[in-house]
């Protein structure tokens, strides 16, 4: 059977299926669909909570250093620590407005690139702990000063110091190269394509797939 | 009080004309689930998430566009982000009123074991080949196909072409 024998046989198909076919509206009114939180509407509230998180992380790190103002480990640690709070917030706040703009009616190609950038919220957000880790002793500075009032940095010998910053050093250096490197188009590299699985899920590895099948022969 | 008199007779028309595109289109909904999913608790999600998008969707409708366009958009865009369970549930056992939509074989028979044929085909294809086929069966312009999948016509051309070499090797 060729394409065109096929076709004849599903305009039949098709006409058939109006009468083979019976759509339970009582069910369709049970499910109340108006009311059904979509899963998209899921994710905003998700991302409302998670504003809400990184809201009230800013809210006590500002309090921390306006309580302890000065030139000191702690203090400085917080603002840094501050710094990535904020961006976590634009990021949930950027994701709840990608969220409302999704048009399912668009063409496919629009709404894989929305659903796309939706779905690679995960991603950034582990990017972002990943850009902070480097920065692991931030934590430590604040949780000497908070639970026993000690500024531990003052207290470190010069050696331990430099072995600190050489190590975040090379952390640092890990992490961007990680970063630079977790990209689509290198997937084929089984640790960023584990990555893409594990960290921001097997829907987005699956929508970038049908973007690419989408391109394929455009490019 | 008139302004939630005014809301619900909005609401109620909403519905009404819900219900009509609806009960117009259900055969696209079902050749999509069909299509996109091999079992039956997957296809009835499917179609479940089809119709609130469909809702949802309805307040910015572009009467530029025919339904049939705008419902295969809708339909097609849930599909290909649909996260499939993939779930081998016995859902065959659930009874036909409990479905949303529910197909009576019978009355197809002639053609059930070639249809049968096809959507297995339909089913291995990639998500965007499959949304091809189905438009292009329907007999949808290759401009159309284009438009609906925001690609160039050359594009859907060649798709169109690899899909009839993957045919003639599948039927061999």
């Amino acid at each position: 059977m060729n394409l065109e024998e096929i076709q004849a046989m599903w305009q039949v198909h098709s006409e058939k299926l109006d009468q083979c076919i019976n759509l339970n509206k009582t069910l369709l009114a049970e499910k109340k669909i108006e009311r059904q939180r979509g899963e998209l509407n899921k994710l905003i509230l998700v991302s409302g909570i998670e504003g809400f998180i990184f809201f009230s992380i800013i809210a006590c790190l500002g309090s921390y250093m306006a309580s302890s103002w000065a030139l000191t480990a702690p203090v400085v640690s917080a603002f840094i620590l501050n710094i990535f709070a904020i961006v976590g917030l634009a990021g949930s706040i950027g994701q709840i407005v990608l969220l409302s703009k999704i048009d399912f009616a668009k063409p496919v190609k629009e709404t894989l690139t929305a659903l796309i950038a939706v779905r690679t919220h995960n991603l950034n957000t582990f990017k972002l702990i990943m850009l902070s880790a480097p920065f692991y002793m931030a934590y430590v500075f604040i949780g000497y000063d908070i639970v026993i009032g000690v500024d531990l940095l003052s207290l470190m010998p010069i050696e331990i110091k430099v072995m600190f910053c050489i190590f975040a050093l090379v952390f640092a250096g890990l992490v961007a190269l990680l970063i630079v490197k977790l990209k689509p188009e290198n997937r084929d590299n089984k640790i960023i394509s584990w990555l893409y699985k594990e960290v921001a899920g097997h829907r987005l590895t699956h929508l970038l797939d049908e973007f690419e099948n989408l391109e394929t022969s455009e490019r | 009080m008139q302004q939630a008199v005014k809301k619900s007779e909005m609401n109620t028309s909403k519905h009404a004309l819900y219900l009509e595109i609806i009960e117009k289109h259900k055969g696209i909904v079902f050749k999509v689930t069909r299509a996109y999913c091999k079992n039956f608790f997957d296809q009835e999600d499917l179609a479940q998430e089809i119709f609130a998008q469909v809702w949802r969707s309805l307040d910015t409708y572009n009467v530029a566009f025919k339904v049939t366009t705008w419902m295969y958009r809708v339909a097609l865009n849930v599909a290909i982000s649909f996260y499939r369970k993939d779930k081998t549930i016995a859902y065959a056992h659930t009874e036909m009123e409990d479905r949303l939509l529910s197909y009576d074989m019978e009355q197809e028979s002639e053609n059930e074991q070639d249809l049968r044929e096809l959507y297995g085909f339909i089913n291995r294809l990639n998500d965007i080949d499959k949304a091809v086929l189905l438009m292009y069966l329907d007999g949808e312009e290759q401009s159309e196909i284009a438009a609906n999948l925001s690609i160039s016509v050359s594009n859907v051309s060649t798709k169109i072409s690899r899909i009839k070499q993957k045919l003639k090797q599948s039927v061999g």
